[in-house]
């Protein structure tokens, strides 16, 4: 019997990479945090709120996110969007995903 | 009391980070966590809201720009190897000067009592040692830690790769030389001990009261330098076996030239002609009846006996190894070819 919490560590690994993926694809238009949260679980993409928002912080400090916050509302929020850089990364790793879907598909597919 | 919560999670989180950073990761967060919730949550709802977040030591650290340690798990190992060895050195050098305070001090009250004193102040000591090696090693892996992440250093050289011990070979055994490192530490500090701060208290007794002191001490800060240099060369030589684990040619030329140069320094010391002060032997000769040049010349032999002792000593340790030496690269040539 495996572990439950080795079976657990695996499936995180196995999905870390591709949230950034998913996050970058859902910031073509303008998002802040929460709503951001609730299009991707919308989505089935499950990321945890704690993960997200330093996630958003930390793309935006590599210079592939841009925000602004909105203080017209009631209470300000912080909204973020791709800049150029980001797109154009978000483009490459589209392809790149792409590539890995194929790649595995052609490894996974000698197992069936 | 709801925002008060709010407020203090998010301190919690804000606190462990960069003070630049501060500011704005709190209107984040402040932002975020008001969108979790509807409008006037209950305290259920805001609790809920906050668990889901995670702990704030976690996010805080989620919120780190890089991972930081002390020590690496890349130096972890390295880092309790050294502490061992140091804490055990350290530890054995607070007892040794505890015993040898002990022993200069003259016994005024119960004997007891003294003994109890003794042991006392040298758990004491060593207790102190531990504290200060400890502290002493992590500060320098902690420098080391630091240094490397600066140069980010994923560098390493093929060169850089231990070599491979090859079968049944000189290997060094890692035991005897972290023994050889701490007993050779030991005895050496120790003795410079004696040499540097207690020379004037060895000499000639009467009922407790020192007569006359036994060494001549205007040689002796010279040859204190010339110990302390010979505990730094032994140092390094087996730090180079450790490293290395196996005899090579450089680590058995190392080894002879530190055996040969200690037992010149050894010798040299126990032959200097006025090491003793002339005074030490009549102080004893006018209390036993023997003239002090029958004395000074029975040390005298016991120390040329001391100094051939030395010099068969350090020429067996050599010849052997390098004969194994030999032997070894013989075989290894023939069963190449």
């Amino acid at each position: 019997m495996i572990d439950a919490n080795v079976i657990e560590n695996l499936l995180v690994e196995l999905r870390r990479g591709t949230q950034i993926l998913a996050v970058l694809s859902q910031l073509t238009t303008t998002q802040y945090g929460y709503s951001l949260l609730q299009t991707l679980e919308s989505k089935n993409i499950g990321i945890e709120a704690g993960t997200l928002y330093p996630l958003l912080r930390r793309l935006e400090s590599q210079g592939l996110l841009q925000s602004e916050w909105d203080t017209q509302e009631a209470r300000p929020r912080k909204y973020y969007q791709l800049s150029e850089d980001g797109k154009e990364l978000f483009q490459r790793l589209k392809k790149e995903w792409t590539k890995i879907q194929n790649e595995m598909k052609a490894v996974l597919g000698e197992n069936e | 009391m709801m925002k008060d919560m709010i407020e203090r999670y998010i301190y919690a989180v804000v606190r462990r980070l960069p003070e630049q950073s501060q500011e704005e990761i709190k209107n984040e967060l402040r932002s975020n966590i008001y969108d979790m919730l509807q409008e006037n949550p209950t305290d259920q709802q805001i609790e809920a809201a906050l668990l889901e977040l995670g702990s704030p030591r976690d996010l805080a650290v989620k919120y780190q720009p890089k991972e930081r340690f002390v020590v690496s798990p890349r130096y972890y190992d390295d880092y309790l190897y050294t502490l061992k060895i140091v804490a055990i050195i350290f530890a054995l050098i607070s007892v040794a000067s505890g015993l040898i305070e002990a022993v200069f001090t003259p016994i005024t009250s119960d004997l007891f009592e003294k003994i109890v004193e003794i042991i006392a102040s040298i758990f004491a000591n060593a207790f102190q040692s531990l504290f200060t090696s400890f502290a002493l090693v992590t500060l320098v892996f902690w420098i080391i830690e630091q240094v490397n992440l600066k140069k980010g250093s994923c560098e390493w050289k093929i060169a850089d790769l231990p070599e491979l011990p090859k079968p049944n070979t000189l290997k060094i055994s890692r035991t005897e030389v972290i023994l050889e490192i701490i007993f050779g530490t030991v005895f050496s500090v120790i003795w410079i001990m004696i040499l540097s701060q207690y020379h004037e208290m060895i000499g000639y007794y009467v009922e407790g009261e020192l007569i006359e002191t036994f060494f001549n001490p205007m040689y002796l800060p010279t040859y204190v330098v010339l110990f302390i240099i010979s505990l730094g060369v032994s140092l390094f030589v087996s730090a180079l076996k450790l490293i290395k684990g196996q005899y090579t040619p450089g680590i058995a030329i190392a080894y002879t030239i530190y055996e040969v140069l200690n037992a010149v320094l050894v010798i040299s010391f126990l032959t200097i002609p006025d090491l003793i002060r002339p005074e030490f032997f009549t102080a004893i000769s006018l209390d036993s009846g023997v003239a002090a040049d029958v004395i000074a010349s029975g040390v005298q032999t016991g120390f040329t006996v001391l100094t051939v002792f030395i010099a068969i000593a350090t020429t067996i340790g050599l010849i052997s190894t390098w004969v194994k030496m030999i032997r070894f690269e013989k075989r290894t040539i023939s069963l190449k070819k």
